[in-house]
């Protein structure tokens, strides 16, 4: 059976490399707007869905046993242009965004990245100006093979190299925006016109739509219909509800069809009776409630698909080995099934989640524990774990909650098996520090442990939540607000006269900062503008009040997260300051501004000096750590505080940023932490980058040394460690007690990396012959190889460290 | 009140000379532990691979990737040149005093070996208390020979045992026997070295011969004290089948010993030497993949006890 698991694995990763593919949702969606103009918006987007759900083609793959995929959306699209030609066009793009013709218009795109406007906020970071394609995965539509972009910026950026009219990351930047499928824009106005929203960052509810079927919903929306007749504004969302619902019903009817079709036609009497059997299943899954493990599976899958069908971002599986446990258990009980063949099913749902086009970040939670505190784990949650061990993929991002009071010893022994493959999962929440922060922030128990990690760390209340609500401005740069300081001080607005004077504007200004981001009672959320029916059914709350989830009809308030980015370069920055201007006299601190405004220009000594010499966080140093304590705690007391009770939603600690370090590091200004300009910024609350060198003892002293109490939104921490610590038994169990003794200590979140600096440097050299290699960015996992240049440097400079 | 007496007693203000504390060493012992390297060491084996630990004597240590060849230490003292653009340094005439290492932006430049208190390395090594007890580690006094210093070390061992860490020894044996008495009580662990088993060999490769060991370990296996046998393949040189004879025969000779630990050759030592200006180290052929297992089953077909880690 591990013998299909890894044909299905060449498959997928056979799709990735097929080519670009240009989708079909545009022009569908599109067809059906025209058709629906002038009804109200619901309706339309849900007619929509039906439209797309119903026209969309059907693939059916060699191999599989778990039906349903999202390519049918995703053609492939032959490309005949000469790599000559498209450096021509590169340079053409560059020269438009240099010099803007007359009336020249960006074309219009689903994911296209809007700038900031100016803003008066303090510590805004810069997001507007950096780019966002960083991942093969990142970058929508494009009409170029990833691989060829990445060359294409490399070669356009070093013949702009001198030129200073532009900078290379905007180079990136224009170049990933405008190799571009078009898809007319009529269409895409049409699209965005609606405008087309997708239940995202959140989970639907799967564990629902197994012990319910979706004919029993449907009977549910029908039964709320008749007895809402009085309430348009409900009897208009009911009816939204059932027309998706319908639609996703004759899909997966479908689907069973198609794949009976192809049983009929495969000569191998065993895979067409193997077809058969996945149209039946499927065909019974499409409107009854699931019996079997495998029937149960199918439908989750299905459920998954069709969201995806949606576009959008992050969706997760949430706790899996939770709602799948019983009917795994019954059949174990009744011999239907054996740990292996329910572990290679899991395999394969993990393998259609990293087919090509599926969404960025699908994620998954196991272990924890429940409402009483008692741990969840089950024997499912190993089979979850195999599963992976089996698969070695990116996807699903895979958490292990563990209690480090509660979890049985054999939770830990799981986790070690499977982070000792080197893949980077699974990553480790600490099971009973969240349910605290969660109940803390005043959720009931019951939800305050059904937690997750929504995408990648961000963590949510599971099934019933409106998601991860994102305000404007809401990434707050610690080295912006230095800087900001810093220029009011040259301007003689502020005086510094003592170091303490400074961290205490620094902290002040925090707290300014966070304030500056409190939305008012009234405020409407970005994604408010819009409907989506079928996320809606699965999320809890709608369908009981009424309401679309972004109309309000979510059960469980959802989070605004307020981004803390750069903590590590700003407090080895005011290291810097207090060693060199207010202990040593060295400099004055007008000549450090200068140094640093001035990129280090003729002042490298300085900065080796600033590198070598002067203490850095992470190092289990207490004066320099305590300055990251004192700006890391200012800020979550402070976010704390904006839940006062005005709003719903609830703010929550985020110190997290996905691709953010590299890509907000190439529009940063150099530091005062020896960082030149365009470097990357510290990524999340890690040191700077090859800054720890004491080990990762005293790295996790350090990070202990923050007061978590109120880090309620998301945290990556990254423990990077050598592969030669799993050469024997003894380097795994001092591993494993490390980890065991950060989250005893109170830490929240931890993952390992350890892949080999030289082995990457290879990989960079000759992608293909490291076409598996899985590695650890920040929270999610992604393949080396599919990497932007810049964030393969950045993974190759942080720190391993070796092991005596 | 006798405990109170006992803190009395450990001389937390006796001095050492070490070269090193590294922290998170899985591989000196059991869990996670904090290794303290001790200066000097009465032994020259060939492949030496703490070459800085030889010498009882501080010394100077140029890192020629760290440098930006700023010349900021020439300018204050002669050991130091620019020569054709390249960093030069005559250790022959450096008398240690340090001026070159306050100039030197880019901390390419330091003084190998410092002398610190006994009370100065147990903070750091408490500074990882937390891992200890979980990982069934602590700390681990190596070199250099850690017995050289007997009066250090044992203070150290004192101090540690006092605030319930565990301690463990890696040593050469090559100490006078009541050295090794002083500490028993105070030690969990002797890590202790066998560089070669034939004695004529052993003179040649550590420039000592093995008696004094070979009679320090047996005495030592009398007292009941917990050894672990560790013991550095070399290709070329040790790795022969009479010598792995010659482990087995001793862990048959006293069947209580933890078991034996291989150490296979590394070549990290080679760049140690030449940035504190040492004679240039004779290179040997690194092990193959799987070699240390090929050794440990050759090692075990001998009938010898390992050390399973």
């Amino acid at each position: 059976m591990e013998d299909r698991i890894y044909k299905i694995k060449r498959q997928v990763e056979a799709m990735m490399d097929a080519g670009v593919r240009r989708t079909t949702f545009y022009p569908l969606i599109a067809e059906s707007l025209k058709e629906t103009e002038g009804q109200p918006k619901q309706i339309r987007r849900a007619r929509a869905m039906e439209y797309l759900l119903d026209n969309v083609e059907l693939e059916v793959f060699p191999h599989e046993l778990l039906g349903g995929s999202i390519l049918g959306m995703w053609p492939v699209e032959p490309v005949h242009r000469e790599y000559s030609d498209l450096l021509i066009q590169a340079e053409q793009f560059v020269e438009e965004y240099i010099n803007p013709p007359e009336e020249a218009q960006e074309p219009v795109h689903f994911y296209g990245r809007g700038r900031n406007a100016e803003t008066s906020v303090y510590g805004a970071a810069p997001m507007g100006k950096s780019r966002f394609a960083l991942m093969a995965r990142d970058h929508y539509d494009a009409n170029v093979d990833y691989l060829t972009l990445q060359k294409l910026i490399k070669e356009t950026q070093s013949k702009y190299e001198d030129d200073d009219r532009i900078e290379g990351y905007e180079i990136a930047r224009v170049l990933e925006n405008r190799f571009q499928f078009d898809y007319g824009e009529d269409v895409m106005k049409r699209v965005l016109g609606l405008p087309w929203m997708a239940a995202n960052h959140l989970n639907l509810n799967y564990g629902r739509a197994i012990n319910t079927g979706y004919a029993a919903v449907l009977e549910q929306i029908k039964n709320l219909l008749e007895e809402s007749k009085d309430d348009p504004e409900k009897q208009e969302f009911y009816t939204a509800c059932k027309i998706v619902i319908e639609a996703a019903i004759r899909y997966m009817k479908r689907y069973a069809k198609a794949y009976l079709g192809a049983a009929k036609t495969e000569e191998d009497p065993v895979r067409s009776e193997e077809l058969r059997e996945i149209a039946e299943i499927i065909d019974k899954v499409s409107t009854e409630k699931p019996e079997t493990f495998r029937e149960a599976i199918q439908l989750v899958w299905l459920t998954h698909l069709i969201a995806n069908t949606g576009l959008g971002s992050a969706l997760s599986f949430a706790k899996f080995d939770q709602y799948m446990y019983p009917f795994y258990r019954r059949d174990i009980e009744l011999g239907r099934i054996t740990f292996d063949e329910a572990r290679d099913l899991v395999c394969m749902l993990y393998l259609k989640c990293n087919e090509p086009k599926m969404r960025t970040v699908q994620s998954m939670a196991l272990g924890g524990l429940d409402a009483k505190g008692e741990s969840t784990a089950n024997e499912f949650t190993k089979v979850c774990l195999a599963a992976a061990r089996v698969t070695r993929l990116p996807y699903p991002n895979i958490s292990l909650q563990v209690s480090p009071t509660k979890s049985p010893e054999w939770v830990m022994d799981e986790a070690m098996e499977t982070i000792k493959l080197g893949f980077g999962m699974p990553q480790l929440y600490n099971a009973d520090a969240w349910m605290k922060v969660f109940l803390d922030l005043g959720h009931s128990p019951e939800n305050a442990c059904n937690y997750y990690n929504m995408g990648c760390v961000e963590t949510l209340i599971a099934d019933g939540s409106a998601g991860w609500l994102i305000v404007p401005n809401g990434f707050i740069s610690y080295s912006q607000l230095l800087d900001e300081i810093l220029d009011e001080y040259r301007a003689g607005k502020v005086r510094i006269e003592s170091f303490d004077e400074l961290i205490e504007l620094m902290l002040e200004r925090i707290r300014i900062a966070v304030g500056q981001r409190k939305v008012s009672a009234d405020y409407r959320f970005m994604h408010t503008r819009g409907y989506d029916a079928f996320g809606s059914v699965w999320i809890d709350g709608c369908l009981e009040k009424g309401k679309d989830m972004f109309q309000g009809g979510a059960a469980i308030p959802g989070h605004i997260p307020l981004t803390g980015s750069g903590l590590a370069n700003t407090a080895d920055s005011l290291a810097t300051i207090k060693t060199l201007v207010f202990d040593s006299g060295r400099y004055c601190l007008d000549q450090l501004i200068d140094i640093v405004r001035a990129d280090y220009e003729g002042q490298e000594p300085l900065r080796r000096y600033i590198k070598e010499s002067i203490p850095h966080y992470g190092n289990d140093i207490e004066w320099v750590d305590d300055l990251a304590a004192q700006m890391f705690n200012t800020f979550t007391y402070a976010v704390n505080d904006l839940n006062d009770g005005t709003l719903q939603e609830k703010y929550v600690n985020s110190f997290f940023s996905y691709t953010q370090a590299t890509s907000l590091g190439e529009v940063t200004g150099a530091t005062l932490d020896g960082r030149k300009k365009g470097q990357p910024i510290s990524d999340g609350l890690g040191p700077v980058q090859g800054h720890d060198t004491h080990g990762p003892t005293h790295l996790l002293n350090s990070l202990l040394k923050l007061d978590y109490k109120y880090l309620n939104g998301a945290l990556a921490t990254n423990l990077k460690v050598t592969a030669s610590l799993f050469s024997t038994k003894g380097g795994v169990a001092a591993l494993k007690s490390l980890l065991m003794t950060y989250l005893e200590r109170g830490g929240p979140q931890i993952q390992i990396n350890f892949v080999k600096p030289e082995e990457l440097i290879e990989a960079k050299k000759n992608p293909y012959a490291y076409r598996n290699l899985v590695v650890r960015i920040a929270g999610f996992c992604e393949y080396f190889i599919y990497l932007d240049d810049k964030m393969q440097d950045e993974i190759i400079s942080r720190t391993a460290y070796s092991t005596a | 009140m006798n405990k109170q007496k006992e803190v009395r007693k450990i001389p937390l203000d006796v001095t050492g000379r070490i070269f090193d504390i590294q922290f998170f060493c899985v591989h000196d012992g059991p869990g996670i532990r904090t290794t303290v390297f001790l200066k000097g060491c009465p032994l020259r084996c060939l492949w030496c691979h703490n070459p800085e630990g030889i010498s009882s004597q501080v010394h100077l240590s140029y890192s020629e990737n760290k440098c930006i060849g700023c010349g900021a230490c020439t300018a204050v003292c002669n050991v130091h040149a620019i020569v054709e653009g390249k960093h030069v340094v005559d250790h022959s005439r450096c008398s240690l005093r340090g001026l070159c290492l306050e100039v030197c932006p880019a901390g390419a430049l330091s003084f190998v070996g410092r002398d610190v208190t006994v009370r100065e390395v147990i903070n750091d090594v408490l500074s990882d208390r937390k891992y200890y007890g979980p990982s069934g580690g602590g700390m681990t006094l190596s070199g250099g020979e850690p017995l050289m210093q007997p009066e250090f070390t044992l203070a150290l061992a004192m101090a540690a045992k006092e605030e319930g860490i565990n301690v463990a020894i890696e040593t050469s044996g090559y100490a006078p026997f009541k050295v090794f008495e002083s500490l028993i009580k105070h030690v969990d662990l002797f890590l202790f070295d066998i560089k070669e088993t034939d004695p004529e060999l052993h003179k040649v490769f550590t420039n000592v011969s093995m008696d004094l060991p070979m009679e320090n370990l047996r005495k030592l296996y009398q007292t009941g004290a917990s050894i672990l046998l560790r013991c550095p393949i070399i290709p070329g040189l040790n790795d022969r089948d009479d010598h792995f004879e010659g482990i087995a025969d001793l862990t048959k000779e006293m069947p209580n010993l933890l078991g034996v630990e291989l150490l296979p050759y590394h070549r990290l030592a080679a760049s140690k030497s030449t940035r504190m200006g040492l004679s240039v180290q004779e290179e040997y052929e690194p092990p193959k993949p799987g070699q240390k297992e090929e050794w440990y089953r050759l090692l075990k077909s001998h009938g010898a006890k390992v050390y399973d880690n």
